[in-house]
């Protein structure tokens, strides 16, 4: 995996760091806007 | 150590850099002064990689930064004046991060995070998302992010916006004893007063060229004044302050 990283001029440990980071980012993201929305859907309900 | 020869830049039309050579030596912390869009950001930017220079050569640490930018980012640590950080990460998983990125093995990267967090009092709000963070504290992170990896040279770019004088103290000190270390420091700053107490040396630059090297005391007494913030005036333009604001206040009060 690395030889082939490599290969592509592409560092394997920073890509596997950044893209760790960015799944992190998605999930806690898409957490965050659930949470609004269901506060938002609540304060409508009122 | 950080040397440049001839180095300019345009962009487009307008000469943002031109002509400059420094030399700043392993130990020395450098005050790089200049009014706003006097060619300091650009410089740091051609230093650290970002950006190409149109002319001229730059090396920084020994290699040069257009044919060896990898080798110079990794001999570099730099705290932009402005900064987007992932606000979802933790102040320790950004830290964490920046240890990956530098091939910093785990628990290195862990003990020097936890060093610098306790350094500058965030140990207790190390587990919360950056997004929580005032400006101050987001600036210690972003200089802990800068020093982790121990760089060769240090380019800080307004590194006490945000910080309380504690921090701000902490910062300073933490300065001068890398450059005891034999670290090199680029430093640019708009509180001269700072400059003067910390920095070996400053250039000013104005324009994009320079206008002004020595120490505070040399750059004092050839331009006549009795405060660094004084000779900057008078080397950049502004001579007669006074005059400007009573001109400005008259202006208010007739409107």
């Amino acid at each position: 995996m690395r030889r082939l990283f490599a290969a592509a001029g592409v560092d394997f440990e920073q890509w596997k760091a950044l893209t760790v980071v960015a799944l992190k980012l998605d999930f806690r993201g898409s957490a965050l806007t659930q949470r609004q929305g269901e506060h938002e859907s609540r304060v409508v309900n009122r | 150590m950080i040397e440049t020869h001839d180095l300019s830049r345009e962009y487009g039309p307008k000469l943002a850099l031109s002509g400059l050579n420094l030399r700043v030596e392993p130990g020395e912390i450098l005050g790089f002064l200049g009014p706003n869009g006097a060619g300091k950001s650009t410089t740091v930017k051609i230093l650290t990689g970002m950006i190409r220079p149109t002319r001229g050569t730059a090396r920084v640490a020994g290699f040069d930064v257009v044919e060896q930018p990898l080798e110079v980012k990794r001999r570099i640590g730099y705290v932009p004046e402005t900064a987007a950080l992932y606000d979802a990460l933790t102040a320790s998983e950004y830290l964490e991060l920046i240890g990956c990125l530098h091939h910093m093995d785990r628990k290195t990267a862990d003990t020097r995070s936890n060093e610098l967090l306790e350094l500058f009092g965030l140990t207790a709000e190390k587990h919360q998302r950056l997004r929580e963070f005032s400006k101050g504290m987001r600036q210690k992170v972003l200089i802990a992010a800068a020093l982790i990896h121990r760089p060769e040279v240090l380019f800080l770019d307004e590194p006490l916006d945000g910080l309380d004088a504690n921090a701000a103290m902490v910062v300073k000190e933490v300065l001068k004893q890398l450059a005891g270390q034999g670290r090199t420091i680029l430093f640019c700053s708009h509180i001269l007063d700072v400059v003067e107490r910390m920095c070996t040396r400053i250039v000013i630059i104005s324009n994009g060229q320079q206008i002004a090297d020595g120490t505070a005391d040399a750059i004092r007494s050839a331009t006549g004044s009795a405060t660094l913030e004084e000779a900057f005036s008078r080397l950049t333009g502004v001579r007669d302050v006074a005059r400007l604001a009573s001109e400005f206040i008259s202006a208010l009060e007739r409107a």
